[in-house]
């Protein structure tokens, strides 16, 4: 490379790293005179957003000639300003792994269920025949035979067409996500709180705050953009502080001011002991309190959801219920959560929840409190999101720039496909639910339905682990799933691959997999869907600050994959044929607006194609925008704005946090929901003035909730189902490592991020590896009452569990880690807690 | 040459002792440190994968508490070029 090249790029490097460092350029060294031109610049960058966690990292995909030849993070992407994670090098080449699926694949021997043998290529045409075959068969012997799992990365038309396929073409709600293991406890929480789901601030209070407060979360590996944003805060403000609150000792420990390391489960106890802190001495904000606070309770003593019918027992059915109380009997209750007796019962000193506690009394203080899946999966994590929102709740640390508490998600569409659209057993798009008359009718308006058509679908249908449960027990026929990997992800997992007497369903049923490569799952498929990965198809994800993001399509998908959308609208047409709504083809009704007659195709233009569907989806956080009069009045009733989004295009430009306004034709974005203030500078301004009154308390109006006045629930500490004893004397807690994603499909395909992390390693605190005369290297086996695995030793890891405690990652097929955990999930939610349930190790 | 650009942020008061220790890693450039926990630095390798294992490196040095990707040009990495162009 000639030197005035190298250092043109590497003066355009340094550059771009300054900015998005936040460096302050006078300071840098110069790097060199001259300034970047264009012989070192790609012909174009193309707008994309980064597959893996819900940061939504913005990356620029530079094109030469036809040819990728540089990527770089989107500086205008103000949900990363710049910045991508190491996973970044390599994003653009989990697509080209060597064992791509480039042809449909059909089983023909069912004997090899369980392996990738036994299956033949086929046409699309003989597979998507067969598809709607046996999905027609399955559902005219029983319509509630039939189930669809979805996924936080189906882009949001894709989860927009297959929720509109099931609950408006089939007449059925068996169709749940693989965000049901992830953030099914936060969209509960916020639902029972607020009345609302998803966040009300952004990730811009991460720059502004004065504590951070991490739940159960290991932002540093996990969202290593936001642990940025952290970073930089607290070591450019003097006083900025760091409680972590964690069941093991992380990465993100490290510069945390206090790290309270507390025994699994008793997080319910340390939320409980800080609010009784602030009631008891008079520390939490009266006026926000009175003016917009109501105070409830729920049904306790929920058991555990270990059998299959627990759903339908009494108590199961009772479990979301709650009722008012006055503040007294909220006092009353709270009263024996004493920082003495919450230390002993979590093992965390009395003197570090008492600091946190002060913090949140300081009423010149501003406090973020992050969560991610060691508060989701959590058999109380309804309750335990609902516990961090009383904190924030009591003190008015909410709703204002750099103070309130933010659910982050694991997957980059888990808020924008799976909830914003309603890719629920029980949802609808934008926060309705299929229980609510009004909520199916606005539904039928916008889908061209006649009155009363989506009543049978009144009654939810089967959550993921119940719809696994069932397929195990023989009771679903056929499953569709796409984008995920129930094989590897699901808890107890012996069953759902059909090994133990209670899932041999799983070995009969009719299952499709769509997917790019090789799966755990697809080994148990029927049908193999190749499909069209991130960039190889336009889509739409929406990141865990609300904010909506297009990627662009940037290269072709490779053999004969093709993109979800268009194998769900083929399955719809084979599927829909002969029925009719209203007298009218039932195919036409739904997807006539995306189907080209005179192709007999789905409309090949895929902009167009995105475009057309998510306008249409626009419908439900629009309503002003329909020419129907009613659909205008039923949607202003039910505040469907309160989640309003902005054209297709404008998308297109830069990607915008809902409620997106329309500002004298300028589309601006909101960061703080509830918040009165100019809309210019991200306040809620419109909605206020909609649905809220002016000049409340703070300037802050919870429009959303009833009687505009979120609620402080009481909830107590229940123990977890399985607790460590002398025959299973540790916890098990499962997770991710930095450098592969969820299930290691896509980061395992690229050979140094698996160099990297070649194999799953079983964290061991070093006095428990003595104690069990193992050493670091060793083999042992992690062994439940549900299954083993034979794993290696760490116990030099960049995380130190405590004595008692070990933690395995779930990324590595050969080592089922979930084979050992538990399905046991949250009353509530529905989402099972991978973080705690009890095993032994013994050398291998 | 592939070039890159990256940025790593420090325990406080420990970046200029990461930055003694990553600029002895063949190919680090050392640009700017700032506030004694941010450096800024450019990755000159033959391929995107040597790039990436140099900034692998990184992360079991002394004081280091994460490391993000700005800039990653990989023009002249043909192999990695037709990897990721689909050709």
């Amino acid at each position: 490379m000639e030197l005035k090249r190298r250092t043109l790029l590497k003066a355009t490097a340094v550059t771009l790293t300054m900015a998005a460092a936040g460096c302050s350029q006078s300071e840098g060294k110069p790097v060199t005179a001259e300034k970047a031109t264009d012989t070192v610049e790609p012909d174009e960058w193309k707008r994309s957003v980064c597959r893996f966690c819900g940061t939504g990292c913005g990356i620029l995909i530079g094109i030469k000639e036809g040819k990728i030849i540089a990527t770089k993070g989107d500086p205008d992407n103000r949900s990363n300003k710049g910045l991508n994670c190491i996973k970044g090098y390599y994003v653009g080449k989990i697509l080209f792994g060597k064992d791509r699926i480039t042809k449909p694949l059909i089983r023909e021997d069912k004997t090899k269920k369980g392996t990738m043998e036994g299956f033949r290529e086929a046409s699309w045409e003989e597979a998507l025949d067969l598809v709607a075959n046996k999905m027609a068969e399955a559902h005219t012997e029983n319509p509630k035979s039939i189930a669809f799992w979805g996924s936080g990365q189906q882009t949001i038309t894709e989860g927009y067409a297959s929720a509109k396929l099931w609950k408006a073409g089939m007449l059925n709600n068996n169709i749940d996500p693989n965000a049901r293991l992830c953030m099914a406890s936060a969209v509960t929480g916020f639902m029972s709180t607020f009345q609302s789901d998803e966040p009300m601030g952004v990730y811009a209070d991460l720059d502004q705050t004065d504590v951070f407060v991490t739940w159960g979360a290991n932002v540093a590996e996990m969202h290593p953009v936001l642990y940025s944003r952290l970073t930089a805060r607290k070591l450019s403000t003097p006083g900025v502080m760091h409680y972590d609150l964690t069941t093991r000792k992380s990465r993100t420990s490290e510069i945390a001011d206090a790290t309270l390391v507390f025994r699994p489960q008793t997080d319910l106890a340390i939320a409980n002991a800080i609010a009784n802190y602030l009631i008891q001495n008079e520390k939490y904000d009266k006026k926000f309190v009175k003016e917009h606070i109501q105070f409830k309770a729920g049904t306790e003593n929920l058991g555990h959801s270990l059998e299959d019918d627990y759903d339908m027992s009494e108590i199961g059915q009772a479990a979301d219920k709650n009722w008012t109380i006055t503040f007294e009997e909220y006092k009353e209750k709270l009263r024996e959560y004493t920082f003495e007796k919450v230390s002993e019962l979590s093992g965390v000193p009395a003197k570090d929840i008492e600091a946190l506690a002060m913090e949140f009394a300081d009423p010149n203080k501003k406090v973020v409190s992050l969560w991610t899946m060691g508060v989701n999966q959590h058999t109380r994590g309804t309750w335990m999101n609902n516990l961090i929102y009383n904190l924030h709740l009591l003190t008015g640390k909410i709703s204002k720039p750099g103070s309130g508490p933010f659910s982050l998600t694991g997957q980059p569409s888990a808020c924008g496909t799976a909830r914003e659209v309603g890719v629920f057993s029980h949802r609808l798009p934008a926060d309705m639910v299929v229980n609510n008359p009004e909520h199916r009718h606005y539904a039928e308006l916008v889908w061209n339905l006649p009155k009363g058509y989506l009543d049978p679908i009144e009654k939810p249908g089967l959550h993921t682990v119940k719809m696994f449960r069932e397929l195990g027990n023989g009771n679903i026929k056929f499953l569709w799933s796409m984008s995920n990997n129930w094989g590897q992800s699901l808890p107890k997992l012996n069953r759902f691959l059909g090994k133990d007497a209670d899932g041999k369903g799983v070995l009969d049923a009719f299952i499709v997999v769509s997917d790019g490569y090789p799966t755990k799952s697809t080994e148990l498929a029927d049908v193999v869907l190749p499909v069209a990965m991130w960039v190889e198809r336009e889509g739409q994800f929406g990141n865990a600050e609300r904010r909506t993001n297009i990627f662009e399509k940037v290269v072709e998908p490779p053999g004969e994959a093709k993109h979800d959308l268009w194998a769900i609208i083929q399955v719809a047409k084979r599927i829909l044929s002969g029925r009719d709504i209203g007298g009218k083809p039932a195919f036409d009704v739904l997807f006539g607006n995306v189907w080209d007659h005179e192709q007999d195709d789905v409309i090949k233009d895929e902009r167009e194609l995105n475009k057309t569907l998510f306008e249409e989806y626009r419908l439900f956080t629009n309503p002003h925008e329909h020419p129907n009069k009613e659909v205008q009045e039923l949607g202003k009733k039910l505040k469907l704005t309160a989640k309003q989004l902005a054209p297709y295009e404008e998308y297109l430009k830069q990607g915008l946090t809902w409620p997106v306004r329309n500002v004298n034709g300028e589309w601006m974005e909101t960061s703080w929901r509830y918040a009165d203030g100019k809309q210019e500078e991200g306040f809620d301004q419109y909605g206020i003035s909609e649905f809220g009154e002016k000049g409340k308390y703070q300037n802050i109006d919870f429009y959303k909730s009833a009687e505009h006045r979120p609620s402080v629930i009481f909830r107590p500490f229940e123990d977890a189902p399985e607790i460590p004893d002398a025959d299973y004397p540790f916890w098990l807690c499962t997770g991710r490592v930095l450098e592969h994603w969820h299930t290691g499909t896509m980061t395992r395909r690229v050979p140094e991020l698996h160099r990297a992390v070649p194999e799953a390693f079983c964290e061991i605190n070093p006095e428990d590896a003595e104690s069990l005369g193992v050493k670091r290297g060793d083999m042992v086996k992690v062994i439940s009452r549900r299954g083993e695995v034979t794993i290696k030793v760490e116990t030099k890891g960049t995380g130190v569990p405590p004595k008692g405690l070990v933690y395995v990652p779930f990324f590595a097929e050969e080592t089922l880690i979930n084979l050992v955990t538990l399905d046991a999930y949250c009353p509530i939610s529905k989402q099972p807690d991978f973080k705690k349930c009890a095993v032994k190790i013994v050398k291998a | 040459m592939v070039i890159s650009g990256l940025y790593i942020e420090t325990v406080p008061g420990r970046a200029h002792g990461a930055a003694n220790s990553v600029a002895q890693i063949n190919g680090v450039e050392i640009h700017h440190i700032e506030e004694n926990h941010k450096i800024v630095l450019t990755i000159e390798a033959e391929t995107v994968d040597q790039s990436y294992q140099i900034s692998d490196k990184f992360k079991h040095i002394d004081g280091v508490l994460m490391v993000c990707l700005v800039y990653n040009h990989f023009e002249e990495d043909l192999q990695f070029v037709q990897a990721v162009s689909n050709q």
